[in-house]
């Protein structure tokens, strides 16, 4: 008998213990929730001109040639119709919707010490032109209702604009933003005072929006570090009604030329202090993973590249690394909002938008995962089936699953792409141990 | 007449004492007779189980078993087993997204085991003040095999040499028929084929069941 007890104290188990990253393969309507946080301080007019005038593209970019904002889906025989060309074609099919507030946090980071909106993480709306705060997909001209939304109630606009006295309203935008055009699009002088504050809170602002998108937000919504505003409280709960979707992506696209200056760290109500990149970046993944849905961030920041920046102005350093953090952290994309020549011309925000339209593309085929894997150990499945790791063949991989280590991700290509509704598991083994601490 | 009063005579006189000595406890035997008895008896078994104790897989289990019993204490058994392992729901939530975590942990499936039985105590015990249950006690242990599958999607099947060490119970029902409580460790060597790794893991089950006694062989 004690030989008996003797071998049951000492024959504890013990297991290898694997990541394990799951995914259902978006549905067919591959939704995808955008929400552009606009920094709206005095030197960010030119920004917001060369995004709306881009736009168009980056909505292209999301809708096929054939069907962009007409294509139908209200039947079920437009949905197989949908599918079938989805899926002979391989073409890029988003069901988006697009929605916009600022960096400004506080109710009187604006003109008013009230609340308005696109302050505190709602949404901008031109409520003169009927514009809805969310548009979807099935919005008649979903590229300009973004123009005006962002125009109108999300840029800070000098007070005096050149006259275009030639402009007839309703002519689409060419060339530099002038009274006429802006007068025409959001009614006269609704367009101005507009601007924000100069303390940028990108981060904080994305996690207001979301706080307000749901019902029941996380306890973390209500709560705020020492010295700064309560920007989310009770009854604020679903304001943002109709940002979410159930199952949909959530990409959030920062349009900014400053770094972040949010005041969360660590839990605590501990202020962040200027240099915080890690203790921020950490808390806010860690925030923003307590949604309902997956986020990723794609952030048009500052030329810096760690050691060299290009046209900084006052954006600090720490800041843009804070957002060059969460973009690493999400598997999202960081674009300059300034070319690299000497001038500082805003970037080409058409392609900015065209790469922000091939993140969403990305996602069909591209799973990242949350620890960096041992590749040997790397098992990928699709509806319980094995998948095999890809040849490389002419530079290109055939058939199969691909670990790409710049973005910690597996890429399916060829006939292993997971079918829509599928469900994607991916076995591996880390390098750095489990991340998370098990609850036992 | 003179010889009847000499037989009586005789007859009257004390005997001369016989000294018997002090009883000791060692002059005490058990007298009871075993009145269940296994020797030279094939047992044949069908137990239900449970292994419970394995922190993410728990695994029913149905049992057949024969056991030819040399005497009343040696009995040597052969039993073969089938069942499936569950993630436990531990194992569920770790591997939810929350965690992210898959725990290498194989099933049991099936598993075929020799063992040899050691029982040292017959028993009867009083239920209820009013029946007397007559029991074994047995300990085991022997060598066998387990079929096990990987609870990863690939599902990969293992064989894992397997020592079974246990404890357990008759309680006679009449002289042909057991209830049989027990419990079973089972100690394997895994062969892990994701990790590629060997482990050591033991896999308790409790089982009750019932036994079958044949005719004496002698």
């Amino acid at each position: 008998m004690s030989l008996l007890a003797l071998t049951l104290l000492a024959g504890c188990n013990s297991y290898e213990l694997f990541r394990v990253t799951g995914y259902e393969q978006a549905s067919f309507s591959n939704d995808a929730d955008i929400l552009f946080i606009i920094d709206n301080s005095q030197s960010m007019a030119e920004e917001s001109t060369a995004l709306a005038s881009n736009f168009d593209r980056f909505v292209g970019k999301l809708t096929n040639t054939e069907g962009g904002s007409n294509v139908p889906t209200v039947t079920l025989a437009d949905a197989v119709d949908n599918y079938i060309r989805e899926t002979a074609g391989g073409e890029l099919f988003i069901d988006y919707q697009l929605a916009i507030t600022t960096s400004s946090v506080y109710y009187d980071d604006g003109a008013s010490p009230e609340i308005e909106p696109g302050e505190a993480g709602t949404l901008a709306y031109d409520s003169a032109s009927d514009v809805p705060s969310v548009i979807g997909r099935g919005a008649s001209d979903s590229a300009l209702a973004f123009q005006t939304n962002l125009l109108c109630e999300a840029t800070c606009w000098e007070s005096s604009m050149p006259s275009n006295p030639d402009y007839v309203c309703g002519d689409p935008l060419e060339g530099d933003i002038s009274e006429d055009y802006l007068d025409c699009l959001c009614g006269v002088d609704e367009w101005k005072n507009h601007c924000g504050t100069g303390q940028e809170q990108g981060l904080e602002a994305a996690y207001m929006a979301l706080c307000r998108a749901t019902d029941s937000p996380p306890d973390d919504c209500y709560t705020f570090p020492e010295g700064s505003a309560q920007a989310f409280q009770s009854g604020d709960e679903g304001s943002n009604a109709g940002l979410l979707r159930e199952g949909a992506r959530t990409l959030i696209v920062m349009v900014t030329d400053e770094g972040d200056g949010s005041l969360r760290k660590d839990g605590t109500e501990e202020p962040a202090v200027p240099g915080d990149v890690d203790e921020v970046v950490e808390e806010y993944v860690d925030l923003f993973e307590d949604m309902p849905n997956i986020v990723r961030f794609a952030v048009i920041g500052p030329n810096w590249d760690g050691t060299n920046g290009l046209c900084l102005d006052s954006a600090q350093t720490w800041g843009v690394e804070r957002y060059q953090g969460i973009v690493e952290a999400t598997n999202g994309l960081y674009i300059p909002i300034t070319d690299s020549d000497a001038a500082c011309t805003p970037a080409d925000f058409g392609t900015s938008l065209e790469q922000l339209g091939e993140l969403l593309s990305n996602l069909l085929t591209f799973f990242p995962l949350q620890s960096v894997p041992d590749v040997a150990s790397i098992e990928a499945y699709v509806d319980g089936e094995l998948v095999e790791q890809a040849e490389l063949v002419d530079d290109e991989y055939v058939d199969g699953w691909s670990y790409d280590a710049s973005e910690n991700a597996v890429s399916f290509h060829g006939s292993a792409v997971p079918d829509y509704n599928q469900d994607v598991r991916i076995f591996y083994r880390p390098l750095g141990g489990t991340p998370r601490e098990l609850p036992f | 007449m003179l010889t009847l009063l000499a037989s009586l005579a005789l007859a009257a006189e004390p005997a001369a004492p016989v000294d018997i000595g002090v009883l000791k406890n060692s002059d005490i035997r058990v007298v009871q007779k075993v009145l269940y008895t296994k020797e030279d008896r094939l047992e044949l078994g069908a137990a239900l189980g449970i292994m419970p104790f394995d922190g993410f897989t728990v695994a029913p289990q149905l049992a057949l078993s024969g056991t030819t019993h040399l005497s009343e204490q040696i009995g040597i058994e052969l039993q073969i087993g089938g069942g499936y392992g569950f993630k436990t729901a531990r194992y569920e939530l770790l591997e939810s997204p929350t965690y992210g975590v898959a725990v290498e942990a194989y099933r049991y499936l099936a598993s075929v085991q020799g063992d040899i039985q050691w029982s040292p105590i017959y028993a009867k015990m009083n239920l209820g003040n009013g029946t007397i249950l007559h029991h074994d006690v047995y300990l085991l242990a022997g060598l066998g095999a387990t079929l096990e599958q990987s609870v990863f999607p690939s599902g990969e099947i293992t064989i894992a040499p397997t020592i079974p060490i246990g404890v357990g119970a008759r309680v006679y029902l009449n002289p042909n028929t057991a209830l049989r409580v027990e419990l079973r460790d089972n100690l394997m060597v895994e062969n892990r084929v994701q990790s590629g790794t060997w482990a050591f893991k033991q896999n308790a089950a409790f089982s009750v069941g019932l036994a079958f006694f044949g005719p004496a062989k002698k």
